[in-house]
């Protein structure tokens, strides 16, 4: 176990060598002005002695100043990071929750006419494109029958003191009368776009739990708990969905990149304030400092999940663990 | 041939290649999914005989609903937009520019990916551990960020665009090659040739690439549907193709505003991007499980 940590973390510290790397040379393309704090201004400097300055001021946490606002895009970065992991959090549950339970029900029912239609379902969401998906969705919930908000994350009427930044949290934590109403103003503002953003990782986990599920349905344990006389239920949620969840873990860690992909285009439908939106707005001006910032950053937190991720199921699964 | 008289016995063995195209035609979705593309294609190749106007040519009819409504006109068969254009023109003309920007995209990704794949599967474990490091890496950066950098870094509009998602999709194609290539390596047959004497480029050209076509060209199928929809997604975060150009995408955002008072500019292009994705996806579905036949 503990080499194998060892082994990650070399691999975490390869990968996020590399992702500097190609920060370092992304910088090199940009007007050189707009980059002052982070290339060295020596006159006899190297290539290398500029990418370790570059890595100085990286970890020293000196990310640079956007140039719209005027503040630390590392702390710009952090007041609207809370607002795309809530979105991207709630999307996760929404499709986990709604996806496996779909992917066990058809492959309990393989081949039957509700399986078909499951499947060609997914495969429907796969090939939705979301940017079109949402407006539909806001044309019909919000626009047609007015059941959800058409934009943002709260009512204007609330004004809520942003203290972590997860506007569920914020609004509970709220010493404000109306703390409840606004809470659940902040979930109805949630549902659609996390609907939006799930419905992708919905189509995947659902084509994946099936075929796991099938695969898992299929070996000789399953066949000596049914010889035992054990109920379809206990066998399905007790014996099976431990060993069928495994390649699903895997597949979760892949998703991360696909839901923060979606998020840059969820939030600029809905007017989410969070990073998709912000980096949107910093390419149409030109800034290429909070580009620069946005992108290291949102790498590097996706390497890390990533990492987590592998660590995590090769703690769950013991056939990974044992191999080497 | 069926009228033939038979006078000697013979039995019809089936090539491969009918062999595969018969199992592809048992999948009936596939089958269907395949003559929807064709007609996508045909549509897309014949834009200007099949477009009733040119798609930049405005009406002074704004906002036109579709011809089955009844404030809709029989000369606009799917209405007009803000700017009074007619919708059908804009979109077949788009249906020859995303499956152009996409083939385009696949060509590029698909040389580069697959040359840099060959090139891991054949060089020593340095180098491709190395470049497996690499490719990780940007599979593992979210795709429409790394492209939106791209586009910022050399400027919006739609050669820039092509780049980035190519970039983008090069990884994929990396993978899949390196690793069908050295799936063959590892088997007897290729060991055979091996010690027949046959040199790199005669085992590559004659024994493994036959072998390794079916999962590229699943590859190439679902590269294509990626290209065209991460074009869509940059012209409609307004970074790829810019406003005249008859982009699916680019369309879709022009009509962003009007969703309230026209739905339909909203609805219609979009249904075009979603049946041109599934049908590409059912394709590469059915190829999949036609090409996976010795399996």
């Amino acid at each position: 176990m503990i080499r194998l940590f060892v082994r990650q973390m070399l691999m975490l510290l390869t990968s996020l060598m590399i992702l500097t790397f190609i920060t370092f040379g992304i910088t090199r393309f940009f007007p050189q002005e707009s980059l002052n704090h982070i290339s060295s201004t020596s006159s006899q400097s190297n290539l290398l002695n500029e990418y370790i300055f570059y890595l100085e001021q990286i970890f020293n946490g000196n990310w640079g100043i956007s140039q719209a606002h005027g503040t630390e895009v590392l702390d710009e970065f952090l007041t609207f990071f809370p607002a795309t992991i809530e979105l991207s959090v709630a999307a996760l549950l929404f499709a986990l929750i709604v996806g496996v339970p779909l992917g066990i029900f058809a492959a309990q029912n393989k081949n039957t006419w509700q399986d078909k239609f499951i499947v060609s379902t997914t495969l429907v969401g796969y090939s939705m494109p979301i940017f079109w998906w949402g407006m539909l969705l806001v044309l019909l919930f919000s626009l047609s029958w007015g059941l959800t908000p058409v934009a943002s994350r709260l009512g204007f009427e609330y004004d809520i003191l942003p203290v972590t930044g997860f506007m569920l949290i914020d609004t509970l934590l709220s010493d404000q009368p109306y703390a409840f109403e606004a809470f659940y103003d902040a979930l109805h503002h949630l549902i659609l776009p996390a609907i939006v953003l799930g419905t992708v990782p919905l189509a995947i986990f659902t084509r994946i739990t099936r075929s796991s599920m099938i695969r898992v349905l299929r070996s000789d344990y399953i066949r000596t708990a049914k010889a035992k006389g054990l109920s379809q239920m206990r066998i399905i949620w007790v014996h099976a969905l431990r060993n069928a969840m495994l390649p699903i873990l895997t597949i979760v860690g892949l998703q991360i990149s696909v839901l923060i992909t979606g998020t840059l285009i969820t939030e600029t439908i809905f007017s989410w304030p969070g990073v998709g939106k912000w980096l949107l707005e910093a390419v149409h001006r030109r800034d290429y400092v909070t580009l620069h910032a946005g992108l290291l950053a949102i790498a590097s937190i996706v390497v890390i999940i990533n990492m987590l991720v592998e660590v995590l199921s090769f703690y769950a699964n013991p056939k990974l663990r044992h191999k080497r | 041939m069926r009228h033939q008289p038979q006078f000697y016995q013979q039995q019809r063995i089936p090539s491969i290649a009918q062999r595969r195209w018969k199992s592809f035609r048992k999948n009936k979705l596939a089958s269907a999914a395949l003559l929807v593309f064709s007609l996508i294609v045909f549509a897309a190749i014949f834009a200007p005989f099949i477009a009733p106007y040119d798609p930049t040519l405005q009406f002074n009819d704004l906002l036109l609903p579709p011809s089955w409504y009844d404030e809709g006109k029989t000369r606009f068969l799917l209405g007009t937009d803000e700017i009074g254009r007619d919708i059908f023109s804009r979109l077949i003309y788009g249906a020859n520019l995303s499956l152009k920007l996409a083939l385009i995209v696949v060509i590029i990704a698909g040389s580069i990916g697959m040359s840099l794949g060959f090139v891991a599967a054949f060089s020593n474990r340095v180098i491709d551990q190395l470049l497996q490091r690499l490719m990780d890496l940007i599979l593992a950066l979210p795709s429409l960020l790394l492209a939106i950098v791209i586009v910022a870094i050399i400027g919006p509009g739609l050669p820039n665009a092509i780049y980035a998602v190519a970039l983008v999709l090069i990884p994929h194609f990396v993978l899949v090659t390196r690793s069908a290539i050295i799936n063959e390596l590892n088997k007897e047959y290729v060991t055979a040739m091996i010690l027949d004497g046959a040199g790199r480029f005669r085992l590559f050209a004659k024994c493994i690439l036959p072998n390794i076509l079916p999962p590229l060209i699943v590859q190439i199928t679902l590269g294509f549907s990626t290209a065209i929809l991460e074009i869509a997604a940059l012209g409609f975060l307004g970074l790829g193709a810019q406003a005249p150009n008859p982009e699916w995408g680019t369309i879709l955002s022009e009509s962003h505003n009007n969703i309230v008072n026209a739905p339909w500019t909203v609805t219609l292009p979009g249904l075009a991007i979603f049946f041109t994705l599934l049908s590409i996806n059912l394709l590469g579905d059915g190829l999949r499980d036609a090409l996976d036949l010795d399996k």
